[in-house]
Order: structure tokens, then sequence, then C-alpha cells
């Protein structure tokens, strides 16, 4: 089974550049013949994550993986690490700093959205250390 | 669908400026000369204003096509009037194409002004909540989305083209003016791109042509400089009001409507941007948004003669004393007018699983890692993504790239200093 493996370095601090990952993703996800409410909700897990390792951690890398079954998105960073991913996972929590909300970021909506459009996310986080997002999209899964 | 482009292959030096300019990628130079894949156009017409040596022409017609008709009327496409210099009414340009043979004349602006209207009027007819509608008055867009933005297809306003609805109207009341039946009443348009020639010669919606021929609008703005000279006291032909005759310019349909949250996209960058924000959720705030692929809308159209920005200024000072709106929609037009039409997605993709698809993007990005990324054009293909594309679908060869080339032809030597000699200077080993 051919599996499409896509890797993007994201960089941190550069808010203009925030998105050209999820894209450049999308860009290739469209020429899969996926359903277009796949292509839609990987675009949206991407995008969001992408934004998180900005804001938060100073960039990261991003790996998708598309095989006939799923897509999986894995988003690593070495940043702060979450202290309280209960509280991360409330729709409007916020650390972002002022400069991010400035932007328009920051509303606290990032993680959440990632969960509910994805069928499965596993967050591994050490605080000083890094944090590795997993997201997976079945094709077949139910995801809200 | 047959598109309206034609390559001179005697002028085409295969320079590859097309290949990079086509906004969707439809274009590979191969054996020297430009091949466009059909399927893939959307008829915008870039390659024709890029192309240096004008190897490029658009499928049309000449006036020649007058003497199959009893009686001919033709349809400026409202970009026409802003061709001209010096020109203080719009009034000379129709009676000149009187002169030319045509026996009546209906802008395009009087289809457009009765769309405007009926949207003034009913808001639903345009406007549907939580979607954000995308205007379809330009062809290549419709086609666009069609081809490459599926999932917008319900976002597009399905409505006819303003020159549709002009020549719906202009061949009714013709009937009813000459008695004669509508097959001998020729209609033809004064079309700025390819893709309102297209659209002539295969209209979407309806079930059959409603405009006869397509006339370059270069060409008829040559032959209509002398008529137009001898025109002393012009009728009145217009009919339309600013209203209509705004909508040649980008901007012109969203001004309309000051009062919603309305945005007007042009130049094909631009516009391949915002229907992807849309797609992606990302642009919520607007409910309409006017999209014309050219530069500045019509006027920037491959077969306009006047740069974009000058026969805005133009068309600026040709309405200014001309009443806000002359037409109103009335409801014996309103149901003599095809107003909607269905939009069919057009399928570019060669794999037909997701198996296949998959198979085909991971050959793709195994190659696309070892290529250099610098986009050269040396293969003929527009850049080094879409050649590794290409080579996954059997179109191209990996050797098709000329750094491939090189990698061969240095592997071959046995000094590194040998290798270098042979090699272009990007290629040498670093001091």
């Amino acid at each position: 089974m051919d599996t499409v493996k896509l890797v993007y370095e994201i960089d941190g601090d550069n808010f203009s550049a925030a998105g050209e990952a999820s894209t450049a993703v999308k860009r290739v996800l469209k020429k899969l013949k996926l359903p277009s409410a796949i292509v839609r909700r990987a675009v949206i897990c991407m995008y969001e994550g992408e934004i998180n390792m900005v804001i938060h951690a100073d960039g990261g890398r991003a790996y998708v993986d598309v095989d006939e079954e799923k897509i999986v998105i894995r988003l690593e960073d070495r940043g702060p690490g979450i202290p309280d991913i209960g509280k991360a996972m409330q729709e409007g929590w916020s650390t972002a700093s002022a400069e991010a909300r400035n932007s328009g970021f920051g509303a606290g909506m990032g993680l959440p959205n990632m969960k509910r459009n994805s069928d499965n996310m596993k967050i591994e986080t050490e605080l000083g250390v890094g944090t590795t997002v997993t997201m997976t999209i079945l094709f077949g899964g139910e995801a809200s | 669908m047959k598109n309206s482009l034609i390559l001179n292959t005697d002028r085409c030096t295969g320079c590859t400026v097309c290949v990079k300019a086509c906004p969707t990628e439809a274009i590979r130079v191969t054996r020297s000369k430009a091949v466009i894949y059909n399927a893939r156009c959307i008829d915008c017409g870039r390659c024709v204003s890029v192309c240096p040596h004008h190897a490029y022409s658009v499928r049309s017609d000449s006036l020649d096509r007058l003497e199959q008709y009893k009686y001919n009327i033709v349809i400026p496409d409202t970009s026409f009037y802003g061709q001209y210099k010096n020109l203080y009414d719009l009034n000379i340009v129709n009676e000149g194409l009187l002169a030319l043979g045509f026996d009546d004349v209906y802008p395009a602006a009087i289809g457009a002004e009765l769309l405007a209207d009926l949207w003034k009027k009913d808001g639903s007819t345009i406007f549907e909540e939580d979607l954000i509608r995308v205007t379809s008055e330009c062809p290549a867009v419709v086609r666009l989305v069609a081809m490459e933005f599926q999932d917008l297809i319900p976002n597009v306003v399905d409505s006819l083209c303003a020159f549709e609805v002009t020549a719906v109207l202009a061949r009714q009341e013709a009937v009813k003016k000459t008695g004669l039946p509508p097959e001998e009443i020729g209609i033809g348009l004064i079309s700025p791109c390819p893709a309102k020639n297209s659209r002539v010669y295969e209209p979407i919606g309806l079930e059959s042509r409603v405009v006869d021929y397509a006339l370059p609008m270069n060409d008829i703005y040559i032959k209509l400089l002398s008529p137009m000279k001898a025109v002393t006291d012009p009728a009145d032909r217009v009919r339309a009001g600013k209203l209509g005759l705004s909508w040649g310019r980008s901007g012109g349909l969203s001004d309309m409507f000051p009062d919603r949250d309305v945005l007007a996209v042009d130049g094909a960058e631009n516009v391949l941007r915002i229907l992807s924000e849309i797609e992606d959720e990302k642009l919520t705030e607007a409910e309409l948004v006017e999209t014309a692929l050219c530069t500045q809308g019509c006027f920037g159209g491959c077969l306009t003669v006047e740069n974009p920005f000058t026969a805005k200024l133009h068309m600026r000072r040709l309405i200014l004393g001309l009443p806000e709106q002359n037409l109103e929609i009335t409801d014996p037009i309103r149901d003599r007018i095809p107003w909607d039409y269905e939009l069919e997605e057009i399928d570019t993709e060669i794999a037909d699983s997701i198996a296949q698809a998959l198979q085909l993007e991971a050959a793709a990005e195994r190659l696309y890692k070892t290529l250099p990324k610098f986009d050269c054009g040396n293969c003929g293909a527009p850049s080094c993504r879409a050649f590794s594309r290409d080579v996954s679908e059997g179109f191209a060869e990996e050797n098709d790239c000329i750094f491939n080339i090189i990698k061969i032809m240095r592997n071959g030597m046995s000094h590194e200093d040998e290798k270098d000699e042979l090699v272009p200077p990007p290629f040498r080993r670093p001091l």
C-alpha cells in the first residue's frame, strides 16, 4: 500500500508565513480523490496545529502521512510544553502573547478545533522539552 | 469542452513564457512547441497576453458572419467602450457599429442592469444565508471553480452572463420588431477574452446558443475607428444607466451593495487565493465575492486594446452625465429570460481510486525531493512540482529534467575538476 509522506518545517514567530504548510498539505490532499469533507477536516487540523506551533513553540516540524485508510498528522515542537492539558483543551482558554492576539490569533479555539476535526488526537508533552500532537483522520471515521 | 485558444506553431519558439504564466498549469512545451491541455484550460487568455511572439490567437468570428443573417444585432461588451481615447459619447461607438453593417446595438450593460435590478429588488436571488456567494459574470472563474474548487459549486451565483441576458432580450425584441423568425436574426458579441468566446460557442445552462458569433474586441476596435469619425448626431442606444455600465471593471458589481459585506477580487493569483480561503472557511466575513480572472476585470481581457487602468478612466468619464439606473426588471422580462443554470464539476484527475491517486502522488513526492526546485522550466513544465506529477502520470520522464542529465554527465567523469568543466556554473562545487 502506498503512503504519501510529507514533511514541513514550520517557522516560529512568523505570523505572515503561518498557514503555508497547511496550504501545501491541502494542495496534495486535493489530488488524492479523498472526500472533500476529509480534506477540509485535515486542513483545519493542520492549520490550527501550525498556528499553535508558531504562537507557542517557536515553530517545529509537521509530518503528514496519507494511506488508503487515514491521514495522520504529527506535529512536533521543542516549545515550553503544556502545563495543564485539561485547561488547554477548554474552548477560549489561551496563553497566547499580546502580539499573537493582535494578529488575530490566540482565541483559544486551536486545540478544541483540532480535537473536533480529528477522529483521534494524542498529546504528548513535557515541560521545557516540547510537545507532540498526533491527529488521525479516518476515511471511514465519524468525527463530529 | 473545447477551449478558444489557438496556437500558431510557426510562431511558437518553445520559450516557456506561457507555461509559467498559466494560472492552472495547463501548458507544457514539448518538441520546441507549446501544447495546451484542454481539460485544464479555463480560457483566461493569460497565454495570449504574455506570449512575446504573438503565437496565440483566439477562436472567433469575423464580420463576414453578418451575411448569413437577415438582421444583425451586436452586443458590445461593457469593456469595449473604455478602449477609445477622446470619446465623449458612448453612442458614437454604437452609431459606428451600425455603419459596419449591424441593424441594432444592444450593449451588454442592458443585461447587467437587469440582473443588477433583480438582485437589488430581491436579495434572495443572489445572497444566501451562511454561504459566501461567488459571482458568475467571469466565465473563466466559473470554469476554475468547476475544475479546482468543486466544493464551491453551490457558492457560485447561478445566473447567466450579462451578455447572454442581453442576447435573449435582443432576439425577442427583434422578432417582434422585424417579424423575422428567430434563426434569421444574427447576434454577435464584441468580446474581450477567450472565456467569453467559449461561453458564446458552448453556453452553460442554456439549451442552445443565444449569441451566434463572437467578434474579437481588438479587431472591431480598429474597424470602427474611421466610421466613428463620420458620426454626427448619434441616437441613444445605450439604454442602461451607470449601474449596468459599471460592470466592465472589477468592483462594478459589488459597489451596488454598499450596505452588505461584499468584496471584489481580480487577477488570477488573487482569485485563486480567495477561492482557497473560502474553501478552507478562513474567509468568514464576506457575503458575496465579486471575481474576475483578469486584472481590473474585463478591461484586462487579452483581446482589449487599451491598458485596463486607462480604460477604466475612459469609462469613468463616459458615464458621468448618465442616470444612475435606466432599466428595471419587469415580470414579463423576468419570465422570458432563463436565469438559472446548474454548474457541473470538471474532473481533471487521472486516478480513479484513492489507491491509484496515492500511488501517483507518492511517486511524484519521491521524485520531487530529488529535484532542484529552481522551477527553471527547461523540462517544459511550469515547476518542479508539476514536472514530478507529469512523470508520475507518465507524461514525462525523469531525465527530461536538465539537472538529472547533468547528474548523469557528472557521474561519467572521473575527476571533480573535469566534472565541473562540463556543467554550468550553478552546478559546480562550491569554492
